[in-house]
């Protein structure tokens, strides 16, 4: 890709981050009040709740706990969206290995919940790296839905980062053989070597990334 | 314990304003940061819960000026941030502490229990 051509992803990158990133903290802000107003009710039933009939009460709690419920698992995602938005405010920067990993975890969940296999992530040390967030983005998705295509109903696909400080290590083992068979296609091997990385099969398949020259 | 919460969020403010005041503090509220500076001089509170982003003038403006003018007011940033980033600005530009939004009201009163004790 030409310098100017890549220029323009980077910036057209960065701002989509700055968008979403922007959305997030909408969201953020209605789920704010959207708990407080909630709490709120809560707190009006419980300090009248003897002069109420104790039905209606339960009633009143299991709403409210539930809209609870719920605001915590959307402020999670709009979290983690956030975070994940911010990664491509720079082409090149410091990140563990290990947040960028839970971060999509957080997004490519359904995928996984969908084909009814099991995610689980097992992170043994937060090797930090400098390199291409965004980068790495893709080809985690990209490598993430070729592993998951493999696996099936009752399948765990576990995410296991490992590694010290400028070489990390993340393995995606889904407790059977997994092929790459078809990976890296094209694209992805362009990314695979700007993110200097090395792709193999080791008990699943690991994917080795290293720290890049700025 | 007196405390303002500025935040541009009317609803947001309201809201949280009358389940503080529920549970026996002091509280008022300003809607932008102008507004929590009036409201700053004209009283002085213990805690201020201080939004980072309103459209006048960013929650670290509000903060530069509550650390300079009132060194006993402690400051508590409200962040909807994603990463932490903001809130360890906001530490170093003299907050106490900093609470990711939606604000879960149990840690925002443990706070408030560790700043009278």
């Amino acid at each position: 890709m030409a310098g100017d051509e890549r220029k323009l992803r980077e910036s057209q990158i960065a701002s989509y981050g700055q968008l979403m990133s922007g959305f997030s903290h909408d969201m953020k802000n209605h789920l704010s009040i959207i708990r407080e107003s909630a709490g709120l009710i809560a707190d009006f039933v419980e300090i009248n709740a003897a002069r109420m009939d104790p039905a209606l009460v339960e009633r009143f709690q299991k709403t409210t706990d539930l809209i609870e419920k719920r605001v915590v698992i959307s402020a999670g995602l709009f979290h983690h969206l956030s975070s994940f938005a911010h990664r491509s405010d720079t082409p090149i920067s410091s990140f563990a290995l290990s947040e960028v990993v839970a971060e999509m975890a957080a997004f490519v969940e359904r995928p996984a919940r969908l084909r009814e296999v099991k995610l689980e992530l097992k992170n043994n040390a937060d090797a930090v790296l400098l390199n291409s967030p965004s980068l790495l983005q893709f080809l985690f998705y990209r490598l993430y839905m070729h592993c998951l295509d493999q696996l099936g109903k009752g399948d765990i696909l576990t995410l296991e980062t490992s590694g010290v400080n400028g070489a990390a290590v993340l393995r995606m083992d889904g407790g059977k053989p997994l092929s790459l068979a078809g990976f890296p296609n094209e694209e992805e091997a362009t990314a695979l070597s700007l993110l200097g990385g090395k792709i193999s099969e080791e008990n699943g398949i690991v994917l080795r990334l290293g720290s890049v020259a700025v | 314990m007196k405390i303002l919460i500025i935040d541009d969020e009317v609803e947001f403010a309201t809201t949280l304003c009358q389940r503080l005041k529920l549970r026996k503090f002091d509280v008022s509220e300003a809607h932008s940061g102008k507004e929590g500076l009036a409201a700053l001089s004209a009283s002085v509170p213990d805690v201020v819960l201080l939004d980072m982003k309103m459209p006048d003038m960013s929650g670290f403006d509000v903060l530069k000026v509550i650390s300079r003018d009132l060194p006993q007011t402690r400051t508590i940033m409200l962040t909807g941030h994603g990463s932490g980033e903001a809130g360890k600005e906001g530490l170093a530009l003299g907050a106490v502490d900093y609470l990711m939004k939606p604000v879960e009201i149990k840690e925002l009163l443990a706070k408030l229990k560790t700043l009278e004790n």
